[in-house]
């Protein structure tokens, strides 16, 4: 990337992360109440043997859905506003790369969801006494389950006609997240089971497990690498062949 | 870029939207040179923004070519067009969470410009275009009218070759208007193409050096306006608005006056010609109570009579280049 590129792909990130100046407080709650509900909601219907049993899976749930509450749900609808207020194609009369566009966009809702991540994981592991050691292990959890969680949600705000409907779908998308990323395995039923390996909140969860044991373990590698895959299938797909144009 | 090339070249550009089935523009051709304003006039849906956008790459045309300096916008990777065309659409983008100052200068280092200069070209058209007092307020907080000025200022930083505006002076006062004109007329003398969208035919009469009338997709006029207003001039309208409760009855008016007079409630229009409009207009004078009327006047073509008229009368020129 020249410097030039380099230059103008802050300055995108800048426009971008403008809308922290006005919307931090809601994205800051939305991705961590909701999240935090839900693992406070299962931690207290629980028996005690279970809270050992199921407690990471549900704390490392909980943080992939603040991510997935960010990385689909407002992207999804914040880029379905941008297409339907002539935004992107404000963006594509301006010298620079499409990818340069994406990637800002992608960027600064990643950012977004970094304190409701930590926050869950933080207040989670606290309701189920588990292991905060690791907790640098979010880090490339949340960056790269950020980025292949976010195509889904650029392809539901590229494709739907509105913000509206680009809500209702990434809500959709979102709640999947949840059911086959929160609920143990061993409770969703075995027809579900080729779902959770083509979704990447299943790969960030798996790679966020070992971090809540208070260990490292290599199987983490493969996941990160499987969440990057996703993150760069997707992001080509965006840029490329599924970028909204005029007729 | 080449020296001798037009800064604009659109060439039997056809466009058809599927679905709907509508011809949007067809065998649309024209070309602009660098230090020209031209501007594009037409009735709401005559196909004037769907031609825009097939210039500044927003959308491919069904057949023909546009060209900038030469080179075939279609083929051209939005980077390049982009470094060429500065374009102000009819909507708002949404960037309600920007500072005037940072969108005006974020967008000239978009273009390409530094960023001190695009802090100082920033800061002199926010002056020019009386934003000042606004200039660290967020967009979303300004009226309409505010957020179009910060358009405006969006649209000329960093100093591009072709410049095309849909629509500049909407929602802004008429003070303003007559600044903006000004500062579009300079930017065409500096050499700048510009390309001006407008219904707003009287004001855009001042910078523009030539106009092309679009209806129904297809450009029904072309030329200088002076030329244009020219083959209207065998013709001259008369004015004659009666007095609110006056005696005089305005569909009477109308039928001394003229045949086909318009009627619009008070106000009655009527084309005449040239060479009989002063004797047509003493006849009536002479034959009506002068308290019963509030205004009379004798109106010569206008270059929104020629834009109303709808090329009506008005041959497109042979070679419009």
């Amino acid at each position: 990337m020249s410097a030039s590129s380099r230059g103008k792909l802050t300055v995108l990130l800048w426009m971008q992360m403008a809308r922290l100046r006005t919307a931090w407080r809601p994205y800051l709650i939305v991705s961590s109440a909701m999240p935090l509900g839900i693992a406070l909601l299962m931690r207290a219907v629980m028996q005690p043997s279970q809270v050992s049993r199921y407690g990471v899976q549900i704390v490392a749930g909980s943080a992939v859905l603040a991510i997935a509450m960010t990385a689909i749900v407002m992207l999804a609808q914040r880029m379905a506003s941008l297409k339907e207020s002539g935004t992107m194609d404000f963006y594509a009369t301006l010298p620079v790369p499409r990818a340069a566009v994406v990637a800002s966009v992608l960027l600064s809702f990643a950012v977004f969801a970094l304190p409701g991540t930590i926050i869950v994981v933080t207040l989670g592991a606290l309701m189920f006494n588990l292991s905060i050691a690791a907790l640098w292990a979010v880090v490339p959890v949340w960056a790269l389950g950020s980025f292949a969680l976010a195509g889904i949600g650029l392809l539901i705000g590229f494709a739907a006609p509105d913000e509206q409907l680009a809500g209702m779908y990434s809500n959709l998308a979102m709640m999947t997240v949840l059911f086959l990323g929160i609920l143990p395995a061993a409770t969703i039923p075995g027809w579900l089971g080729p779902l959770r390996a083509i979704i990447p909140s299943t790969y960030a969860i798996n790679a966020l497990k070992p971090g809540l044991h208070g260990h490292f373990s290599s199987g983490q590698v493969g996941d990160l690498l499987v969440l990057a895959g996703f993150g760069a299938l997707s992001f080509w797909a965006v840029r490329g062949p599924l970028w909204p144009r005029s007729e | 870029m080449s020296a001798t090339a037009p800064a604009l070249e659109v060439s039997h550009v056809r466009k058809v939207y599927r679905s709907p089935h509508v011809v949007a523009n067809d065998d649309i051709s024209f070309v602009v040179h660098p230090g020209e304003a031209f501007g594009l006039l037409g009735r709401n849906g005559a196909g004037k923004t769907t031609l825009v956008k097939q210039i500044v790459g927003l959308m491919a045309p069904t057949s023909g070519e546009v060209r900038l300096f030469g080179h075939p916008v279609q083929t051209a990777r939005g980077a390049s067009v982009g470094s060429t065309v500065a374009y102000l659409p009819q909507g708002l983008p949404s960037l309600g969470d920007l500072r005037v100052s940072e969108a005006v200068a974020w967008t000239g280092m978009l273009r390409g410009v530094s960023k001190r200069p695009a802090h100082s070209e920033a800061e002199e058209l926010i002056a020019q275009l009386e934003l000042a007092s606004v200039a660290d307020r967020q967009l979303r907080k300004l009226s309409g009218g505010q957020r179009r000025l910060v358009q405006i200022a969006m649209t000329l930083v960093g100093s591009l070759p072709v410049i095309i505006l849909d629509e500049p002076t909407a929602d802004i006062d008429p003070s303003l208007r007559k600044r903006i004109w000004q500062m579009l007329w300079q930017r065409a003398r500096n050499g700048v193409a510009m390309i001006l969208v407008t219904h707003d035919v009287t004001e855009a009469e001042q910078v523009l050096d030539r106009v092309a009338i679009m209806d129904r997709g297809n450009i029904v006029a072309a030329g200088a306006p002076g030329e244009l207003k020219a083959r209207l001039a065998h013709r001259t309208r008369i004015e004659v608005v009666t007095a609110k409760d006056g005696p005089v009855d305005p569909r009477a008016v109308a039928e001394d006056l003229a045949e086909g007079a318009i009627v619009r409630g008070r106000h009655i229009s009527a084309w005449v010609p040239r060479d009989e409009a002063i004797r047509r207009l003493e006849k009536f004078m002479s034959a009506v109570d002068m308290d019963a009327l509030e205004d009379v006047r004798l109106v010569t073509p206008t270059l929104e009579d020629v834009f109303l008229e709808g090329g009506r009368e008005l041959p497109v020129e042979e070679d419009i280049r």
